[in-house]
């Protein structure tokens, strides 16, 4: 009696544990309900066939596979081997590897990597059972059975697990459970995330704060990443690099605010945007204006608030970078900036700079009488006027501001550029160099001053026109607009410019653009055509290619180049976000 | 060995060598050749020698190919082009780039040899007059060598490089003056201080203005002076073709010619080279005559020459990457013979390069080593536009280490490995399967060696 009692004991829980795994195994979990919520970093694809069609099928892959060196290099012996491997591959599971591909990496594909133990994993679930298992076992048995690769043939072992066939190599851990092919490189963490699939805790990354934080934030795009920034500060390894470029004035300038922030913010997300002709990538961040505290406020403004103006356009524009930067606010705040080597030298160019500004304070008189809405443009040059051409063509480049106090600044400002011009030349004749002439052009809406090296009535070697010529250093004042550029045709068309039509980028209520930037990669394309010869001669005694070659290989780098349209940045807060994008725009490649 | 050249008979040492069952033409002699006259040459050419005989191998050497007017003009374009950076380095570059892909071998060696002899240096002198003198150079290279001293004396890189950009007949530059006779024509100890004052005086009012040659005839000097004990006013340059008039003009640069292309040491006696002296002065000082009665001697091809020369940091590194038909970064490889002494467009000093022992030294030889290594294992340096083991394996046909050391002492080095050192190499690499790793490792410790310093 005893004994019927307890075989229907046993039998009920095998049913009822059957029926449980049926139930668990009945919807898949998703990855990040797989991994512990002590993961460090955590990246997905959310649609990866989506990727998988957009990679393969953007028109840019055709332009790529017809490029010459591309198709030399899929006539090289590894690349055949690689596809001798893909076609046994296709060939034992009867599919075409796209096919396959889709299939596998199906519903989602995950990387992540847990600072408890030190293991990295890759969770892909699939389309279905059979297909991940069929395609484990066609590697394995091929890696097995490629000839040289008999020692992986015992290197490779199998063991189980939960009722779970686990493969071995070294310290991989590979696993096919349900739909979920799980990949590791550590043993524990391994079986950590099959009793997760089994036994489903409660307590997961899925329902982290910071992650679901983080997953609010990228919205629905279908390649994403998280970050537990607090964990990786208090960590220790990146203390440097969380303190901020304390060596370094140029990135502090560039990036201080956002230092600032990842300096207190929880997490960082990241996102992908892939459209047919742009791909977007996005950083986000929880952000508190207090956070970044007055020594940077120079970066961000008075409570977070500082806006860039919008971009302007002049012709043939390449880069143009607006953004908030009270330089006089950084240059007094140094102190709490940078080290002691980078102070020193402040205050030994802020001597210096004292100096040629008629014993002015930099910072206060000079740096504090601009607004901090700055803006940098680089153009390419039509070198129309009267001077040389030289034989290498750099580009244009001019720095925008506005002056609070015109009346007062501009004579200022136009004494020490005839100052520095005149410098210039007492220390260009000591060496040998060209001299600079003077102008000046004045009328009711324009000050331009405006120096030019003079032309070698001498030289007769129209192939070598020294580069020098590149440059005609000069000022202008228009109204409230201060301008200096490299060339006196940037600055005459600065002083006028206007934003570009079609470039309105507003913001939502409550944001502030702190930076944006535009690069028109035509442009670009346009300046390194200019310099074609000189790139091929680089290329000629560095690559230690024959001219053809060279020739050929910046064909093909202009070309590559010629497939992209613009980039811009962008850089905003919100009350509570901080958000940095890059997006990249493809050429219209239909032709 | 010591060689004593003394015993020599210049009849027979300049007799043209014919080769016999004693003293026959093969790989190493013609190897041997194109070492001296060509920085090296590669496998087909040396099968294609043994085919010819060295007298036409020569002719070839001194004769501009079919494609060299095309190349050169495109050699001429890329200085151009990197003359713009402004930049003197790139010059350094550019001249490896030359030196690794020139159709004409011999003239590029001529062209360096003259610009060792004629040394100025980028460090001094602006990068377009370094450059437009080393076109001079290049033009010169096989012709005439009065010719070549007139325009050197009014060239701007060499009259900025001795300060001499002005000469006022006040207060002559002597500079100029001394180095014609001490380096560039007699040689030490064959002219007087009141020499070198009498000579300086013919070349004032000689200036560089905007990096170009003037003659202020204001501050000329028209007086008599007496050189060597002839009074004349000696106009233009007249006191030129006096100094090479001098007995010992023309046996100081065969000297220099016979340092070139057979040995470094001993000095060779003047009974030696007399004959090629008087050739030297029968031909109105054309040196191609002279290099090619050289290069086809039976002294060029003897025990005297064969592997009697230290390389030069420019024949280790340019003569082995055109013996593998290799092309590198120029640029890495400029800054390397800089390091290595020999600084392409920087020589140390007036006196150019010393060469012979003094490019070698305990700290330079691994240095020389490093550079090779480092080299062939570059992404881009490319041996036939291979990597070295695809080289080694489809274009030598070599697949073993033991191949391959025979074939650098074959065809690289100028003398034999030792036999002990040979043992060594086989048993170190034999057993090694990559050939990725044997070719380079076997190729940079055989540079080490003290065999691979001689060419």
């Amino acid at each position: 009696m005893v004994f019927r009692r307890t075989r229907i004991w046993i039998a009920c829980l095998i049913v009822i544990a059957l029926s449980s795994q049926i139930v668990v195994r009945g919807v898949e979990p998703r990855a990040a309900e797989l991994l512990p919520s002590s993961t460090l970093a955590y990246f997905e694809i959310r649609n990866p066939q989506r990727l998988i069609d957009f990679v393969l099928d953007h028109p840019i892959r055709n332009k790529i596979e017809a490029l010459e060196q591309v198709k030399r290099a899929k006539e090289e012996r590894k690349y055949l081997e690689f596809k001798a491997v893909v076609a046994m591959v296709e060939a034992k599971l009867g599919q075409p590897w796209r096919k396959l591909l889709s299939q596998v990496a199906g519903q989602s594909l995950a990387l992540a990597f847990d600072p408890t133990n030190r293991g990295s994993a890759l969770i892909v679930h699939t389309a279905d059972e059979s297909t991940a298992t069929n395609l484990v076992e066609a590697v394995v048995g091929l890696a097995q059975s490629a000839p040289g690769n008999a020692r992986n043939k015992n290197r490779i072992q199998t063991a189980e697990y939960r009722g779970t066939k686990v493969y071995s190599l070294d310290k991989i851990r590979l696993a096919v459970v349900g739909q979920m092919l799980i990949v590791t490189n550590n043993g524990e963490q391994g079986k950590q995330l099959l009793d997760a699939y089994f036994d489903r805790p409660q307590k997961t990354l899925a329902t982290d704060a910071n992650y679901l934080r983080a997953e609010s934030l990228v919205d629905d795009a279908i390649i994403w990443s998280y970050a537990n920034v607090a964990t990786l500060r208090q960590a220790g390894g990146l203390a440097k690099f969380f303190k901020g470029p304390k060596d370094n004035p140029v990135i502090e300038l560039l990036l201080g605010g956002v230092f600032g922030t990842l300096q207190n913010t929880p997490l960082v997300a990241l996102s992908m945007q892939l459209e047919n002709q742009s791909i977007g990538l996005t950083a986000t961040a929880p952000y508190d204006a207090a956070w970044t505290g007055e020594s940077r406020e120079y970066f961000l403004g008075t409570d977070g608030k500082g806006s860039a103006g919008q971009l302007l356009t002049v012709n043939q524009r390449m880069l143009a970078l607006s953004a908030y930067r009270d330089i006089a606010g950084m240059w007094l705040r140094s102190d709490d900036l940078f080290n002691q080597k980078i102070n020193d030298d402040l205050a030994k160019a802020d001597s210096n700079l004292s100096t040629f500004f008629g014993g002015k304070d930099f910072a206060e008189d000079i740096l504090a009488a601009m607004r901090p809405e700055l803006q940098l443009i680089v153009a390419r040059q039509s070198f129309v006027d009267a001077r040389p051409v030289p034989t290498i063509k750099l580009p244009a480049f001019g720095l925008v501001a506005d002056l609070k106090d015109p009346i007062k600044m501009q004579p200022e400002l136009r004494r020490t550029f005839q100052s520095v011009i005149g410098f210039l030349n007492i220390v260009g004749a000591m060496n040998g160099q060209p001299q600079l002439e003077l102008d000046m052009e004045k009328s009711d809406q324009l000050q331009l001053i405006t120096s030019r090296y003079l032309p070698d009535s001498q030289s007769t070697d129209t192939a070598n026109v020294r580069i020098h010529h590149n440059f005609s250093p000069s000022i202008a004042f228009a109204k409230e607009r201060f301008v200096i550029a490299s060339t006196q045709e940037l600055a005459r068309e600065l002083a006028f410019a206007k934003m570009a039509a079609g470039e309105s980028a507003s913001s939502p209520a409550g944001t502030s653009v702190n930076t944006r930037a535009l690069i028109d990669i035509k442009a670009g394309r346009e300046i390194l055509a200019d310099n074609r010869s000189q790139l091929i001669a680089q290329n000629m005694i560095k690559e230690g290619q024959t001219q053809v070659e060279a020739e050929a290989a910046i064909s093909t780098l202009l070309e590559l180049v010629g497939w992209l349209r613009t980039a811009t940045l962008r850089l905003e807060t919100s009350q509570d976000v901080m958000k940095l994008a890059v997006t990249v725009e493809t050429s219209s490649l239909g032709d | 060995m010591n060689i004593r050249l003394d015993s020599i008979d210049a009849d027979w040492a300049w007799h043209a060598y014919k080769p016999n069952s004693e003293h026959p033409w093969n790989k190493r002699l013609a190897a041997h050749l194109f070492r001296r006259a060509a920085f090296g040459g590669n496998y087909e050419l040396y099968d294609q020698a043994l085919s010819s005989s060295p007298e036409v191998i020569v002719r070839q050497l001194m004769d501009q190919p079919a494609q060299a007017a095309e190349q050169l003009n495109q050699q001429r374009q890329l200085a151009q082009t990197l003359l713009a950076t402004g930049n003197a380095k790139q010059l350094s570059a550019w001249w490896v780039h030359a030196m690794l892909s020139t159709p004409r071998p011999l003239v590029e060696r001529m062209t360096l040899f003259w610009h060792g002899h004629f040394a100025t240096s980028a460090e001094k002198v602006g990068e377009t007059v370094m450059y437009r003198q080393n076109e001079l150079l290049r033009q010169s290279a096989l012709g005439s060598f009065r010719q070549l001293v007139h325009d050197i004396a009014r060239d701007p890189a060499m009259l900025v490089y001795l300060d001499s950009t002005t000469n006022r007949k006040s207060h002559p530059n002597e500079n100029f003056a001394r180095e014609l006779m001490e380096l560039f024509c007699l040689g030490e100890g064959n002219y007087s201080e009141r020499d070198v004052q009498e000579l300086a005086r013919c070349f004032t009012g000689w200036e560089i203005r905007q990096d170009k040659f003037r003659f202020n005839r204001f501050q000329h000097d028209g007086g008599t002076k007496t050189i060597f004990g002839r009074a004349s006013q000696f106009p233009d340059s007249e006191a030129i073709d006096w100094i090479l008039e001098q007995p010992q003009s023309a046996v100081f640069v065969v000297n220099k010619l016979f340092r070139l292309f057979v040995a470094d040491e001993p000095s060779p006696p003047h009974k030696l080279l007399q004959p090629l002296a008087d050739e030297l002065r029968t031909n109105d000082w054309k040196i191609g005559p002279i290099i090619q009665r050289i290069l086809t001697s039976q002294l060029f091809y003897s025990v005297f020459a064969v592997g009697k020369k230290v390389r030069s940091p420019v024949d280790l590194a340019v003569g082995l990457m055109r013996s593998l038909d290799g092309s590198t970064n120029s640029q890495q490889l400029g800054q390397e013979l800089h390091q290595l002494g020999q600084g392409l467009f920087y020589p140390p000093n007036v006196k150019g390069w010393d060469g012979g022992r003094a490019w070698i030294n305990s700290s330079t030889i691994l240095s020389r080593a490093n550079c090779i290594g480092r080299m062939v294992r570059d992404d881009k340096t490319r041996f036939a536009g291979l990597k070295l083991a695809e080289y080694i394996e489809t274009k030598l046909k070599l697949s073993s280490p033991n191949q391959w050391i025979e074939y650098l002492e074959e065809m690289w080095l100028a003398n034999p490995l030792r036999p002990a050192v040979r043992e060594r190499l086989n048993a170190n690499f034999s057993r090694n399967t990559d050939t990725d790793q044997w070719s380079t490792e076997l190729l940079q410790t055989i540079s080490a060696l003290p065999e691979a310093q001689l060419g």
